[in-house]
């Protein structure tokens, strides 16, 4: 059997449910890899080992009368702290909230719990998955596993963290303007923003109503598609949600990618924005082992980077600040100088321009979901740069904005992070891929390819 | 000297209709104004003709449509 801290869910769910892994044997081994580590890493805002203990327990009673609930029965799991979990205080990370205490599961959460799953604790997140890492907040910002002076990416932090650490198997995150993705990339896992309304996002704190998705990390791309098997569903919770009939994503990923058409967009990290060099070669060795395997790899274009960065900001800042302006109003005092800084900037941003950025919107995303009329499959960069130090405030607001993720917020479609390789420092490098609304199972089924291919999936960070 | 971008900072509190700015919001407010302006100077609307709708994310049975 595998190092049990990194045990898959497509490894520990067989082992579970015949009863040669026992749920409260694997959260406890996590529980004391969690004690051991996060000191130095920070993934946990709110670690309880208590409820995991209980749930683990239940679970491993369920599994042994044979009430087996399906693989992700005893698997233990984290949210992202915007996410509610009944009887636990919501913070988003942030004084404002540090008293929210959750009534009720959020729509995820409540599938999770239904699906037997094992509740480990509440992640990092950058406050209100806004901010960027801080250190004026009530709590720590999360670290990288692979090097702790570096910064892990955000604002699903601790779940990207969390995760590559092997202290979960699987984290939920959120994904405004690539928070799922960001992390994903920086810590070396698997990160999907599924498609718009797949993924109720009640009982999420929002950030910006018409951008904002829930997604799942995870070491491999199977464990990926499980957790998307479970928590996709229509909730009539949430204004955006969407009646789809796209589940089963795990069971469709071995279909290979033969005959595949794979466009690759080239001049977001090359003209647009240029990317690190060490970036742009994982990306390039990814699609050559793509091309290897079958699929059919063509350049696609679409308008330049900038147009959709700088749409999504408008509607980004304007949504977030039409949340926050009382707060800003009464206590302004309670957010990290960061997280405020970037929501008054919302302030100034009119109706013409949210307006007129939506108008925008519309125009961008139809012209990019109409190049799926020639391609499956577009392969693009996730971060440009490899993760800075986390203290290096200068290069934290550089690279902030060097991404490439924010495109597909407005466009709706899924995109996913998958993990390349690493950098000659050790840092892990990322590509995204790219797809048309409902494609999940697609991109699923593309990147499992991929990861076959290579063996990026057995390295994982030595933990101090 | 010392008077100008406090003033500024309360021009732009005014603006956005803050009535009683914290000293550190002050001293944010004319970063995030350029910003913004920035933001804005970076939106392409040149192509824009008054036909073009915005683009519609909710869906119509979220708005209470069956």
């Amino acid at each position: 059997m595998k190092d049990i801290a990194y045990l898959g869910i497509a490894d520990a769910a067989p082992l579970l449910r015949d009863k040669k892994l026992s749920p409260v044997e694997y959260t406890n081994a996590l529980i004391a890899r969690i004690e051991k580590h996060d000191q130095s890493l920070n993934a946990f805002l709110r670690f309880t080992p208590e409820l995991a203990i209980e749930a683990a327990r239940t679970a491993e009673a369920e599994i042994m009368r044979g009430d087996w609930r399906g693989p992700l029965h005893g698997v233990p799991y984290g949210l992202k702290d915007i996410v509610d979990y009944t009887g636990l205080p919501t913070t988003a990370h942030s004084r404002i909230l540090i008293d929210n205490v959750a009534k009720t599961d959020a729509f995820v959460t409540r599938r999770l719990r239904d699906a037997g799953a094992v509740f480990m604790g509440k992640l990092s997140t950058h406050e209100f998955a806004l901010g960027g890492p801080c250190f004026d907040l009530p709590w720590p910002p999360a670290r990288n596993p692979w090097n702790r002076e570096h910064f892990c990416g955000g604002s699903s932090s601790g779940s990207g963290a969390a995760t590559a650490a092997g202290f979960l198997p699987a984290a939920i995150g959120t994904d405004t303007g690539g928070s799922v993705r960001n992390p994903a990339t920086m810590c070396g896992v698997v990160g999907m923003k599924p498609t718009y309304g797949l993924v109720s996002r009640s009982g999420v704190v929002p950030l910006a109503f018409s951008l904002d998705h829930v997604g799942p990390l995870t070491r491999g791309v199977r464990d990926n598609a499980m957790m998307l098997d479970i928590i996709a569903g229509h909730d009539p919770h949430d204004p955006g949600s969407v009646k789809s009939e796209s589940t089963g994503y795990a069971s469709r990923i071995e279909s290979g990618v033969k005959g595949m058409r794979i466009g690759v967009l080239r001049h977001f990290y090359n003209r647009d924005m240029v990317a690190d060099p060490e970036v742009v070669a994982g990306i390039e060795a990814a699609v050559q082992v793509l091309e290897g395997l079958g699929a059919k790899v063509r350049e696609v274009s679409t308008f330049s980077l900038p147009e959709y960065l700088g749409c999504n900001r408008i509607i980004l800042t304007s949504e977030a600040y039409a949340i926050h302006e009382a707060w800003l109003r009464d206590k302004p005092q309670d957010y990290g100088d960061r997280t405020r800084q970037r929501l008054l900037t919302g302030a100034f941003m009119k109706a013409a321009d949210y307006i007129n950025a939506n108008r925008v919107r519309r125009k961008l995303s139809l012209a990019f979901n109409a190049l799926f009329s020639d391609v499956d499959v577009i392969i693009t960069s996730s971060a440009m740069d490899l993760p800075c130090r986390i203290d290096d405030d200068e290069q934290v607001e550089y690279t902030y904005g060097r991404q490439s993720r924010a495109p597909f917020n407005l466009t709706g479609g899924p995109a996913m992070a998958v993990p390349v390789g690493f950098s000659k420092s050790g840092l892990p490098l990322g590509m995204q891929l790219v797809g048309k609304p409902f494609s999940e199972a697609v991109l699923y089924r593309t990147a499992y390819a991929y990861e076959q291919a290579v063996d990026w999936g057995n390295t994982h960070p030595t933990l101090a | 000297m010392t008077n100008k971008p406090a003033s500024e900072s309360h021009r732009l509190a005014a603006e956005i209709g803050l009535e009683n700015p914290t000293p550190a919001v002050l001293e944010q407010l004319p970063l995030a104004a350029a910003t913004a302006r920035k933001h804005k100077s970076a939106l392409q609307t040149f192509a824009l003709v008054p036909a073009d709708e915005p683009a519609v994310v909710f869906s119509a049975v979220g708005n209470g449509v069956k």
